[in-house]
């Protein structure tokens, strides 16, 4: 999800992250274009990274909040989703 | 607050490496003096992963003909400078497939070709320039040798002239003996590397249940 840059409005980084998505939701100003990812975010590399792989990162926890924290920690995004739930 | 480094441009990903409890490696390009210059990085802590990243950069030089930068450790470049990375990166890949017991030596520029029933040699003209050449009596010698050069030409980007269809060329000009042996037998078989190229990158991808192989 991305805001038009026509919505910025004060000096970037004046907003947590989680401020500026729920004011982009709601159509208020922002200080920047806040990046999200509605799904999860996992690569092998990050999985590396923190030591936290597939498929034990689906089923234990602390491995699973540790590989989605890196969507904000090490890629910027201004999200976190907590859960990965690949069916195949 | 991030632990992931600016390594340069990522060219080429083994995702899962089993020589090597599963580890990721990655082939960065980085710019220095020297021109193109290329890094092997893992972001694995294992215990292992120093050594295995060592093995394929040695095989990288060894295999492929690269040049370790002496300044820089771990860096490696083709000794013309150049990028030729598509041909590169194949050989990452191949290098990645071996383990380490089996990386390393030149690879012959002499192969046996079951389609041709001959073997075919890969004769250097000098500037960059080679011809894959067969035994004068075997009778699929000359369509072989085309196919065979059309494939390096596909694999490492090389130049080729209508006129001259075994004969490839280097855009920089230079000899890479050894890059034309580790390509050599992919070169005879194109269609099984695209082949594994297209799975490589189709891997992983996510498909809704019912778009997927044996569902209903």
């Amino acid at each position: 999800m991305v805001v038009g840059d026509d919505q910025a409005a004060a000096v970037p980084g004046e907003m947590t992250s989680r401020e500026r998505v729920l004011a982009a939701l709601a159509g208020s100003p922002v200080d920047r274009t806040p990046v999200c990812n509605p799904t999860s975010v996992a690569t092998v590399e990050l999985m590396d990274l923190v030591d936290a792989h597939f498929p034990d990162a689906n089923r234990d926890a602390e491995k699973m909040s540790r590989l989605a924290a890196t969507s904000y920690t090490e890629l910027g995004f201004d999200s976190v989703m907590p859960v990965f739930t690949i069916i195949q | 607050m991030g632990l992931t480094r600016d390594l340069g441009r990522r060219i080429e990903l083994k995702s899962m490496d089993p020589h090597c409890h599963d580890i990721s490696l990655g082939l960065y390009r980085q710019q220095t003096v020297e021109g193109s210059s290329y890094l092997v990085h893992t972001y694995s802590a294992h215990e292992d992963a120093p050594s295995r990243v060592s093995e394929i950069v040695r095989g990288l030089v060894e295999v492929a003909g690269m040049v370790s930068l002496a300044e820089q450790p771990g860096l490696v470049t083709f000794p013309c400078g150049g990028r030729h990375e598509k041909a590169l990166r194949r050989s990452f890949l191949e290098v990645c497939k071996l383990p380490g017991s089996e990386i390393g030596g030149v690879l012959p520029l002499v192969r046996p070709d079951k389609k041709a029933e001959c073997e075919l040699t890969i004769e250097s003209l000098g500037a960059g320039s080679y011809r894959v050449t067969a035994p004068a009596a075997a009778e699929l010698g000359p369509r072989r040798c085309q196919a065979v050069s059309r494939g390096f030409a596909k694999l490492c980007e090389m130049d080729s002239d209508e006129s001259q269809p075994c004969v490839v060329r280097f855009g920089c000009g230079m000899e890479h003996d050894a890059l034309m042996g580790a390509l050599f037998f992919r070169a005879q078989n194109v269609r099984s590397a695209m082949q594994e190229d297209e799975l490589a990158a189709s891997r992983g991808t996510l498909a809704a249940p019912g778009s997927q192989d044996g569902n209903p």
